[in-house]
């Protein structure tokens, strides 16, 4: 059902121009909601007419006068009520010179339906007198009609994590004026640069950083961590977070597309919006099956018609036409064009639960193929920040004086090893003074006079970290030793990528000394130490060229070339501008967990589009020559009493069956990662990859 | 030894190109579909255009179109009719991240 791009069926969202085969079809995406009225209204009358018919079809005999005319009577509501909407789809198809599901369906029952209004006018027409099908045509629209409701409230379902998510948003915010009072505004009207309260309990609106309060903030809606997090100032939060137990005052920094909330959805709708390779036979296929379809109900129409006629059958028109309706109504490609989105859709939805961003659905096939995982080291192996690891003070000074001094100066620096060291003085509760003379010197360290003292830091890098030296009036006081250290979802990660059959690498700048005593502990082998930022993507080609397919994981923000370099780049979000970050796939909780998870997630993602698409296959060739009459040799020709009814069956139920089939990857993915998750105990370094 | 038609296609350049095609429906809209258009080069092919050599013949194509035959590591077959016309197949366009 290829729709060519000169239909004006269309509607431009973000950017991107989505055609719609029939008016249904862009109703339903414009107005969901009215779409679902509608069709509720149109099942609540065919229902009742439609068993109607078939009561009186089978247990009121064909020779009770003016029977036929009553079937008809009941069967037009149905008829042409309840099947407009196929009705107004054939006719955008045929408009159009594009074929699609509801030429099909509107082939079937009014075929079905013009034969018997034909026999019930003139019954003398056909010797001996034809049955009436009446209970087909109507059959035939309410079982699809029913399928297409079914299918409505399981994809409901299916986008559950998204609707949650853009659900949780308050409508109201308590806004902070110039003059420090609070008004409640409606969340829209919020704007950058606003400053907001939000009270213990609240759930967050707009992404903001906190300038005064402390609370603790539950995160778990967008990254999956079940772990509250602190925040004070100068602390980002995002949207759709739920405050719980203190009152933080935020400047908000992004609002309503922009926030990290509407990102998200954003991602999870455009999920299915995304192609893996497998759907391009799909794709190839749909262009071509709805008129090989029509060929294949005329051929054996007339093939059944010719042959009865042959052997003196009065029933070959009968036969004929009812082998039509079944062929037409049997086959569904809508099962086929359903396969992948369904499929993407709801994996979206449970990695984006799990803190996992998948913003290139296609990279979900190299992934499913990844057999190399190269890590970065610093920020992504290791904390990207150094810490404090030890103390040594010179005989005649107080500690907490000495670090007191160093913290003062260091406190005027944004470097690194700054931050780590005032980090340190805060975590002992050791007062920082205040500090003149500040001068900081590029690759040295920094100096300023605290309290009439002479402070000098002086920085220096050593094996596996760097060390401190801190001077006073030009005497050396005492020197602090700091390191980058493992994160703790480190090794686990790298072991469970081993049980999975993926090897693993590390890239890192600094010495080959340093990124051994990593590897070391990692059980990681294959080192690349001293390396250019500009020379890791020189690396994952060389993997690539020796056979491998390579995910990447590393900063989304300052490693882009060897995130798009990778067959898979998984970045580690840097922020909450999620736009911003580089990356196939976005980690929003810094778990290195996540990228075994990703790797699960895209195995099964895969394996769930190809049955899908391979049963979509396997039902309609097997279906197909069942209608055509295949069975007859076995059954007689007595099936087609209730083939069209059947096949009317089997279509409502192909795209239900796909989206039910789609839906069961949510439990498996969930069982998978539960595993994984209980198998994380920190088991000791395996050797070699 | 090359056949005349053969012959005719040596040392040419040709120009690869996306075009939008509505894909299969019945989930609520019709997905684009990105497909690899061949031409025969006229005139000057913009300059952020990569040349790709392939013995006798050149490919021009942008950016995009070669990140995704590379990324994806496709194989793209195209086939040159006797009737003029060029055909690609095995392209899967990938989104630029």
């Amino acid at each position: 059902m290829f729709v060519p791009e000169t239909s004006d069926l269309y509607a431009d969202v973000d950017g991107q121009r989505y055609y719609f085969c029939s008016k249904t079809c862009q109703q339903k995406y414009a107005s969901p909601e009215k779409e679902e009225t509608g069709l509720k209204r149109r099942l609540i009358v065919a229902w009742p007419l439609a068993i109607t018919v078939l009561l009186i079809s089978y247990l009121v005999s064909p020779s009770v006068v003016y029977r036929d005319y009553l079937l008809l009577t009941i069967a037009l509501p149905v008829q042409f009520y309840s099947g407009y909407g196929f009705y107004e789809g054939a006719y955008h198809s045929l408009k159009t010179r594009s074929a699609n599901m509801d030429l099909l369906v509107t082939m079937g029952t009014l075929t079905a339906f013009v034969f018997s209004a034909y026999v019930t006018f003139f019954p003398s027409i056909t010797i001996p007198a034809s049955e009436v099908y009446f209970d087909a045509s109507v059959f035939i629209i309410t079982l699809i009609l029913t399928g297409n409701f079914i299918e409505n409230i399981t994809k409901v379902r299916a986008n559950k994590a998204a609707s949650k998510l853009i659900g949780m948003i308050p409508n109201v915010t308590h806004f902070i004026t110039s003059d420090g009072e609070i008004i409640d505004k409606r969340t829209d009207e919020i704007a950058p640069g606003d400053k907001i309260l939000i009270k213990p309990g609240e759930v967050i609106s707009v992404d903001g950083v906190v300038y005064d309060g402390k609370s603790e903030v539950d995160e778990s809606s967008l990254t999956g961590e079940q772990e509250p997090v602190l925040k004070v100032s100068p602390s980002e939060v995002s949207s759709g977070t739920v405050n719980l137990n203190g009152i933080l005052r935020i400047n908000v920094t992004r609002t309503g597309k922009d926030s990290t909330v509407n990102q998200i959805y954003e991602l999870i709708q455009k999920a299915i919006s995304g192609r893996v390779k497998v759907q391009r036979i799909a794709d190839v296929f749909s262009s071509v099956f709805v008129p090989l379809v029509i060929t294949a109900a005329i051929a054996a129409s007339l093939f059944w018609y010719f042959y009865l006629s042959s052997i003196g059958s009065a029933l070959s028109v009968e036969i004929a036409v009812l082998v039509f309706v079944s062929v037409v109504v049997i086959a569904c490609p809508c099962a086929i064009g359903l396969a992948g989105p369904i499929t993407l859709l709801i994996s979206s939805n449970v990695s984006s639960e799990n803190g996992i961003l998948v913003k290139n659905a296609s990279a979900l096939d190299r992934l499913s193929k990844a057999n190399r995982a190269v890590f970065d080291k610093t920020g992504t192996l290791t904390e990207p920040d150094p810490i404090v690891t030890s103390v040594s003070i010179m005989p005649g000074y107080d500690e907490a004086d000495v670090i007191a001094m160093a913290a003062s100066v260091e406190s005027s620096s944004n470097h690194p090893i700054a931050k780590a060291i005032v980090s340190f003085a805060a975590g002992r509760n050791i007062p920082l003074a205040d500090v003149r003379d500040v001068e900081e010197i590029p690759g040295v360290g920094i100096k300023g006079r605290v309290k009439d003292v002479a402070v000098r830091v002086s920085r220096a890098k050593k094996e596996g970290g760097s060390s401190v030296s801190i001077n006073l009036d030009n005497i050396l006081a005492g020197s602090l030793s700091l390191s980058y250290k493992i994160r703790d979802s480190a090794l686990p990660a790298i072991n469970a990528l081993g049980l999975l059959g993926v090897k693993t690498a590390m890239i890192t700048g600094d010495s080959l000394e340093e990124g051994r005593r990593i590897g070391r502990e990692l059980g990681i082998s294959d080192i690349h130490a001293e390396v250019l930022p500009a020379d890791k993507s020189e690396i994952i080609k060389q993997y690539q060229s020796a056979g491998d397919y390579v995910i990447y994981t590393g900063d989304g923000i300052n490693d882009t070339v060897a995130l798009e370099t990778a067959d898979v780049g998984i970045a580690m979000a840097s922020g909450t501008d999620i736009a911003r970050e580089s990356g196939d796939i976005i980690l929003l909780n810094n778990d290195l967990s996540h990228v075994v998870y990703s790797k699960i997630i895209g195995d099964k993602t895969i394996g769930k589009i190809k049955q899908n698409i391979g049963w979509a296959f396997g039902y309609n060739t097997a279906l197909i020559p069942v209608a055509g009459g295949i069975l007859v040799p076995l059954f007689g020709l007595s099936i087609y009493s209730f083939l069209p009814i059947l096949a009317a069956f089997a279509m409502g139920m192909s795209s239900s069956s796909v989206v039910i089939n789609s839906l069961l990857l949510d439990g498996k993915i969930r069982r998978l990662l539960n595993r994984a998750a209980e198998s994380y105990d920190g088991k000791e370094a395996k050797t070699g990859n | 030894m090359v056949g005349p038609f053969l012959q005719e296609i040596y040392d040419k350049s040709f120009v690869l190109s996306l075009i939008s095609v509505a894909g299969p429906c019945k989930d609520e809209s019709c997905q684009v579909i990105k497909k690899l258009k061949v031409s025969e080069r006229s005139g000057d092919v913009p300059s952020h255009f990569t040349e790709v050599k392939l013995k006798s013949l050149s490919l021009f194509m942008d950016k995009v179109i070669y990140s995704s035959i590379d990324r994806g590591r496709e194989t793209v077959t195209i086939r040159f009719t006797k009737g003029g016309r060029f055909f690609a197949s095995g392209f899967a366009y990938l989104p630029q991240i």
